[in-house]
């Protein structure tokens, strides 16, 4: 059955082994089972990625996922990025902001699939439906900024949109990270790693098309009303003004959940050197919005009167990459963490990931566990921003043996160093969580610990929290834009989705959606790495008490974490181990999955 | 050597060098946006001596209207792009957009629109004769096809090399340029840009011109515009670069 609008039902399928590209097809009925985004990549990860790939082999695939709402009027665009994760070794998925995602819908593609290795490093150029894989060789070793420089200038095409990786990718760092646009990133479970063991130095895209929409007038009506609904809520100007940083100043002050010093507390009053408002007062120059959306979260700065980085041009602080390269590892300026932000992005790393690697090492610095021996003789102290900064080059560049260790992430340090570290990591389903401590901000414990991928802030906060999100991350809509609709969230993307793709989805449906979605990406991680409840268990941080601050003494004990894993089961409709049960599988449609059950 | 060979040929073929032309502007101070007078306090143009008492001709009364933009107040989000095409294409094709935003160096971004100008050098460039395929409407101030047919699209494109802030572009599928007719008097990218721009400032507004659109706004071209940009928000490093 043809699309009546939303997706084209095309997919590019890139074989970089043989230089192959092909064009899939899928139709209505599978699209209206997956929506698009990250639930049709799961999809076609489980079916098509065999139980036991190593990530890093030519045979993981690395799905750039554009969604039905991408590329039409409707706000808040990303790219969904979907492999098996050399981090957590289950479901990989990363979400990049920028122009990417409706790039593609405008070229004609709904999703693109990279599959094999290319013999030497090299980059795709994608115009409409002409696809050239390039030779990257002049780009080896480069930063982000200037490989995509360098690939927009060689086919001469200053408007592609491109997903590049830095020197870390290439050098196939479990912590690297894609990067868009200069500063966005698909940054968490390494996406970096697979994009660079593929070869792949680069991918840019373009496309002079448009999506079709089903029906037209009633869809820009309900675009219009979503937006002038975003435009008027009382929360925009807020998230305008500051973007993510809004919460820098907010989460110390009131919410008492800024990570600090590897979240032993929450409480850090140099937040003031540090926050959105010092950054407006000081350093930001620039909004700039994504494609379409109205809430310009992303500033730009350049740093003036700091000794060493004068002149340092860099996006944010934004909440994430602020307090992960700031109070989590004791910096007390801009003029500490901008070079630090700066750093992760042109050497293209993820900056929560590797922030709490960081973090994770100081202390145990601090617990005697480590040794500045044992890191090259870098003195790693809260507070030290010369080791901090040596540390993340070291990590981005695998450079000697604080390289090595640091680059695997906080789980995979803490196995490596035994003893008592694993006491002090704070990690779930083997990823470094961000920067929220769980024990204030109770929803992050649900999208740390259970939510699809685990160790992300970005899941939601409940069992129907998390299933809402993740039916919009498969039309590929930013969370960001949840917060302007509120309430309302749900059934705004019903309308626009029934508008512009033609269905006739429900509020029972749109909840069976994100039920079904939840439930394979479940399916997939218990199948490669084993995901149960035991996986689900939090880390030993969160039973401790919080020392100071508003909300002093906050803590997780064993019972709750129990109920919430429970409920979060239940709503499921999983068994007591936290795995789908093959009658769930059956009743959601995912009887392809039953082969997850067999061990 | 070569700039000039090349306006020398520019004069043979167009009739106008750029020189002459900017001679011909610096006489003709007169030709500045209103709104920009009224933002930078320029002396007001001297009014000509009173006329004859006799009542104006009703529709020369209402100065044309014309674009104007702060491009360092841009946030890139390309909501005019989408609004423009939403108008004209009836869904969002910003390939096939009249107004462009483009982000340089991922720290920049550059509107591109047209400013409408007096002289129109797009509709002295076309070449087809004996009747132009385009021409300038006096009443709203905009280019319009006298008849799209006679434009000879990618075969020519000459009023797109003639284009001096490099606005023009193509449709992506006929060839032939697309000229911003400001949406017949209110334009949905002023709108769409209007909705947002709270807290960034100004960005696009549309307004009534005395005379046209002066040429120090008009002939900045998106490589200037950068330049001038990254000087004014991200000094010292104007290169924009990594440090």
């Amino acid at each position: 059955m043809a699309h009546k609008g939303g997706n084209f039902g095309k997919i590019l399928d890139i074989d970089l082994t043989s230089g192959k590209v092909t064009t899939k097809t899928f139709d209505e009925p599978l699209a209206r089972k997956f929506l698009g985004g990250t639930g049709l990549a799961t999809y076609y990860l489980y079916t098509e990625v065999p139980k036991g790939t190593d990530p890093m082999s030519p045979a993981n695939l690395l799905i750039f996922a554009s969604g039905p709402l991408c590329g039409t009027e409707c706000p808040g665009n990303r790219l969904s990025v979907n492999f098996k994760s050399p981090i957590s070794g289950g479901l990989g998925n990363s979400y990049v902001g920028g122009g990417v995602s409706s790039e593609m819908k405008f070229a004609g593609w709904d999703m693109v699939i990279i599959r094999g290795k290319a013999p030497k490093l090299s980059y795709i150029s994608v115009h409409n439906d002409k696809v050239e894989i390039k030779d990257a060789s002049a780009m080896a070793g480069k930063d982000t900024y200037e490989t995509e420089e360098m690939i927009k200038e060689e086919i001469k095409d200053p408007d592609a949109k491109c997903l590049v990786i830095g020197p870390a990718g290439e050098k196939l760092v479990p912590l690297a990270c894609i990067i868009s646009e200069r500063f966005k990133a698909a940054g968490r479970l390494g996406t970096g790693a697979v994009m660079g063991s593929k070869n792949l130095k680069g991918f840019a895209i373009r496309g002079t098309g448009f999506v079709p929409v089903a029906q037209p007038k009633a869809f820009h009506a309900a675009a219009d009303a979503a937006l002038a609904e975003n435009a008027a809520n009382d929360r925009a100007p807020g998230f305008r003004q500051f973007g993510t940083a809004l919460s820098l100043d907010q989460n110390a002050w009131y919410n008492d959940t800024l990570a600090t010093r590897n979240y032993q507390t929450a409480y850090y009053p140099d937040i003031v050197g540090l926050g959105g408002e010092e950054a407006t007062r000081t350093f930001w120059q620039k909004h700039a919005a994504c494609p379409g959306c109205q809430i310009h979260c992303m500033k730009f700065g350049v740093l003036r009167g700091a000794e060493k980085f004068e002149g340092l041009i860099a996006e944010g602080p934004e909440y994430e990459s602020g307090v992960m390269e700031g109070p989590n590892i004791g910096m007390s300026a801009l003029e500490e963490s901008i070079p630090l932000i700066e750093l992760c992005d042109a050497l293209g790393i993820d900056n929560v990931g590797a922030g709490n690697a960081v973090s994770f090492t100081m202390e145990l610095v601090q617990r005697g566990i480590l040794k500045p021996d044992d890191l090259d003789g870098i003195d790693a102290q809260f507070g030290n921003f010369e080791a901090a900064y040596k540390l993340f080059e070291a990590i981005a560049l695998k450079k000697g043996k604080a390289g090595e260790l640091l680059g695997k992430g906080s789980w995979a340090m803490a196995e490596e160093i035994g003893g008592d570290a694993k006491k002090y990591m704070c990690a779930s389903r083997k990823q470094g969580i961000a920067a929220w401590d769980p024990r204030t901000s109770r929803g992050m414990m649900a999208t740390y610990a259970l939510g699809p991928r685990g160790g992300v802030h970005t899941d939601g906060g409940s069992a129907k929290g998390i299933a809402d999100r993740v039916v919009s991350s498969s039309c590929c809509l930013c969370y960001f834009i949840h917060g302007t609709w509120g309430a309302k969230t749900n059934s705004n993307i019903i309308t626009m989705l029934n508008t512009l793709c033609g269905y006739n989805i429900t509020e029972a449906e749109f909840e069976t959606l994100g039920k079904r979605i939840i439930t394979l990406q479940r399916a997939y991680s218990h199948r490669e790495a084993g995901d149960n409840r035991q996986g689900d268990m939090p880390f030993d941080r969160v039973y401790e008490p919080l020392p100071e601050g508003p909300k002093a003494g906050a803590k997780w004990t064993p019972e709750e974490v129990k109920k919430a894993q429970d409920d979060y089961y239940a709503y499921f409709g999983w068994d007591d181990n936290g795995v789908p049960t093959a009658e769930c599988l059956k009743k959601l449609g995912l009887d392809f999955c039953l082969d997850s059950l067999k061990a | 050597m070569k700039d000039e060979m090349k306006e020398e040929k520019e004069q043979q073929s167009s009739g106008v060098s750029r020189r002459s032309f900017l001679r011909n502007s610096l006489v003709s101070m007169a030709a500045v946006p209103a709104m920009a007078i009224a933002a930078e306090a320029a002396p007001a143009p001297k009014t000509p001596p009173a006329a004859p008492k006799t009542p104006p001709a009703a529709p020369a009364a209402k100065p044309a209207k014309s674009l104007m933009v702060f491009r360092k107040n841009c946030t890139g989000c390309h909501s005019c792009e989408y609004a423009c095409s939403l108008y004209h294409e009836g869904v969002v094709y910003p390939a096939a957009a009249r107004i462009h935003v483009r982000r340089i160096k991922g720290i920049v971004d550059v509107v591109s629109i047209c400013w409408h100008c007096p002289d129109a050098p797009c509709v002295e460039a076309c070449p087809v004769t004996p009747k132009k395929a385009i021409y300038k409407d006096k009443e709203t101030n905009v280019v319009k096809y006298l008849d799209e047919k006679l434009c000879l699209g990618s075969k020519c494109n000459k009023c797109v090399e003639a284009c001096p802030p490099q606005y023009l572009r193509v449709h992506p599928v006929t060839s032939k340029p697309l000229f911003c007719d400001l949406c017949g008097g209110d334009p949905k990218c002023v709108k769409a840009c209007n909705r947002q721009s709270r807290e960034t400032g100004e960005v696009l507004r549309c307004d009534a011109v005395i005379g046209g659109v002066h040429r120090s706004f008009r002939d900045v071209t998106p490589d200037d515009a950068v330049e001038g940009m990254l000087k004014n928000l991200y000094y010292p490093n104007t290169d924009g670069g990594r440090r």
